[in-house]
């Protein structure tokens, strides 16, 4: 048994990498954004135990180091206060990334039902759905934002709150449209001819052909809601005081630009390199969920 | 038994259909509907399976007025399946075969999962498809096994009459064939009546006895297919049937389409629609509803000159 073990294991492994092989040719953006994702998602998971300097990711401080340019000793440098700033970008993502999965999840499970009911349903389901919608994206996003501030503690969850309720009237509106295109078409007619019940038509025909769009579009803003956030922490409405998120980090050192250019730098390329990885899984997801494009499968 | 009675739809100002009378009677049997595009073959195809309200008539099903049968209960007791045209659109690109009529069948019945896995195989085989085809996507199958799965889904209803929108259209002749046949092999098998909805005279002959031509809206002539192909009594039909292509010899075309006979664009009056493009036309034509006559082969046409027309044929 325990002489199998390892060899179970290491065919298991070689199934393994067979399989990201053999997808990375069918796929390569889908392959290339997916390790880099997955990458970024190990890193950010094992901060902890990579980060050089953990205790700088909270309060403390160091004077004696301010502001060092990178070495060896401090990859990224160091922020006002003798932080290390690679320890503090690793940990950003620990905030960063959960905040945007959360404000696009959220996006998601109030939008994309609304929006297949209006589009499938129209008429004065419709009308309702979208004037409610309406109302919501009439507030400029900042303005709402301000306004959900000043009746909640700022927080990373308010930033949250805030976020999610500008953004998913934006899902609504994908939704619907995709839901009405898909609804009128010949398949979902058809099926409707032939005794398919509402639920499953919704669920099964109709859902299923609107999903691509919001794949796509969770993967492409994703980098957004990342910066979205910064601007709110930039606000004093998010993230505050030590915890290290990417957009907080970004707002600080924007004073230091000019002279210490690694304090901007290297969270801004941590934010473009999460929001570039997800929109390649993006990509490449919607090229493996059609369909047509998928060799055949057994 | 379907019965149409004095079908009119109007879309805005347009009158798509206008007094169209119809029977389909109990299977095997079948109806075909004639004619060119935006003559109204789908819009009378679409307003049988009440998918189009009328302006005015009814559309009856043993007695049951389809405007009463919206539900779905409704839809299922009038035993009336559209096989659609243009089978391209009509699958979900993701939906497998087998599950896209394994769902028409649990619709129907509260049959269980591994009772309905056996049913679409065997509906599978019998539309000369095999049991591997249900694990197949919509886009992974030829034009004609499409089709064939549409009649499958359509069959998985358990139909007494079946509405055919061109059944054959974007097929390839050997594949059309094929097709033709194997319909004609269901009409008998199960008893089906069949509403055909074509452009081409072709098909017409291998799965019905009587054929009704549309033009604008309007029935121009209706009987036997036997008569109304072999000899055409209206004008209008026997420009259609002079377009059929024959090998070897060049196809006529029928009298071009002049704007003032579009859709929508009747004339002021109560002349004959066709009017316009008829070579016979006369200003009796221009005025006068032309009256419903007994052509020589049995059939019906709406003309004020049949004589003539016999003669130029």
């Amino acid at each position: 048994m325990s002489a199998t073990a390892p060899a179970r294991a290491s065919a298991l492994a070689t199934r393994t990498l067979w399989r990201a092989g053999s997808m990375a040719r069918r796929s390569p953006l889908l392959a290339a954004g997916g390790a880099l994702a997955f990458a970024i998602v190990v890193v950010t998971l094992a901060a902890p135990l990579i980060a050089p300097y953990p205790a700088d990711a909270g309060t403390a401080t160091h004077p004696a180091q301010a502001l060092l340019a990178p070495s060896a000793a401090h990859l990224f440098g160091t922020d006002e206060v003798g932080r290390d700033l690679f320890t503090r970008v690793l940990y950003g993502g620990r905030v960063s990334l959960p905040i945007a999965a959360i404000v696009l999840f959220g996006s998601c499970l109030i939008g994309v039902p609304l929006g297949l009911i209006a589009g499938y349903f129209g008429g004065w389901i419709d009308e309702v759905v979208m004037r409610v919608t309406d109302v919501f994206l009439a507030f400029p996003p900042l303005l709402l934002s301000l306004a959900l501030a000043a009746v909640l503690t700022p927080s990373v969850k308010t930033a949250v709150i805030a976020i999610t309720a500008t953004w998913w009237p934006w899902y609504v509106r994908l939704i619907r449209g995709q839901a009405r295109a898909v609804g009128a078409s010949s398949y979902v007619e058809t099926a409707r001819l032939l005794g398919v019940s509402t639920p499953r038509l919704l669920f099964r025909h109709v859902l299923p052909n609107c999903l691509t769009a919001v794949v796509v579009q969770v993967s492409q803003d994703l980098g957004g809601v990342i910066l979205t956030a910064a601007t709110l922490s930039f606000l004093g409405l998010g993230a505050q005081g030590p915890t290290p998120e990417w957009g907080t980090l970004v707002s600080e050192g924007q004073d230091y630009f000019p002279t210490q250019w690694w304090l901007v730098t290297f969270p801004g390329l941590a934010i473009l390199i999460a929001a570039f990885a997800f929109n390649l899984l993006g990509d490449g997801t919607r090229d493996m969920l059609d369909p047509k494009a998928q060799v055949r499968r057994r | 038994m379907l019965e149409v009675r004095g079908l009119t739809v109007r879309f805005g100002d347009v009158e798509a259909l206008c007094e169209v009378d119809l029977t389909v009677a109990d299977g095997p049997c079948g109806v075909a509907i004639v004619g060119e595009s935006g003559s109204g073959k789908t819009t009378l195809a679409r307003a049988v399976l009440g998918l189009v309200r009328p302006a005015e008539g009814s559309v009856v099903i043993d007695g049951v007025d389809v405007a009463c049968m919206r539900s779905r209960a409704g839809r299922r007791a009038s035993g009336l399946q559209l096989v659609p045209q243009n089978t391209d659109g009509a699958l979900n690109p993701r939906m497998r075969v087998g599950p896209a009529i394994e769902e028409v069948l649990r619709a129907r019945c509260g049959c269980s999962r591994s009772e309905a896995r056996a049913r679409v195989r065997e509906l599978l085989v019998s539309v000369g498809l095999s049991a591997e085809h249900e694990r197949r996507w919509a886009h992974e199958l030829s034009g004609g096994q499409r089709q064939r799965v549409a009649i499958v889904r359509a069959l998985a209803a358990e139909p007494r009459t079946l509405v055919l929108d061109e059944p054959t259209s974007g097929l390839d002749l050997t594949v059309q064939s094929q097709i033709l046949r194997l319909l004609a092999a269901l009409r008998t098998d199960r008893r089906l009546a069949y509403l055909l909805i074509t452009h081409s005279l072709s098909v017409v002959d291998e799965l019905c006895e009587d054929v009704v031509v549309l033009y604008l809206g309007r029935v121009m002539e209706r009987g036997p297919a036997a008569s109304v192909l072999r000899r055409p009594a209206h004008p209008y039909t026997q420009a259609l049937r002079k377009a059929v292509p024959v090998l070897g010899q060049r196809p006529e075309a029928p009298p071009p389409r002049p704007p003032a006979a579009a859709p929508g664009a009747e004339p002021a009056g109560d002349g004959c629609v066709y009017h316009a493009r008829c070579p016979l036309a006369t200003d009796l034509c221009r005025n006068e509803r032309p009256p419903t006559r007994v052509a020589p082969g049995g059939q019906t046409a709406m003309c004020h000159h049949l004589d003539r027309a016999a003669v130029a044929q």
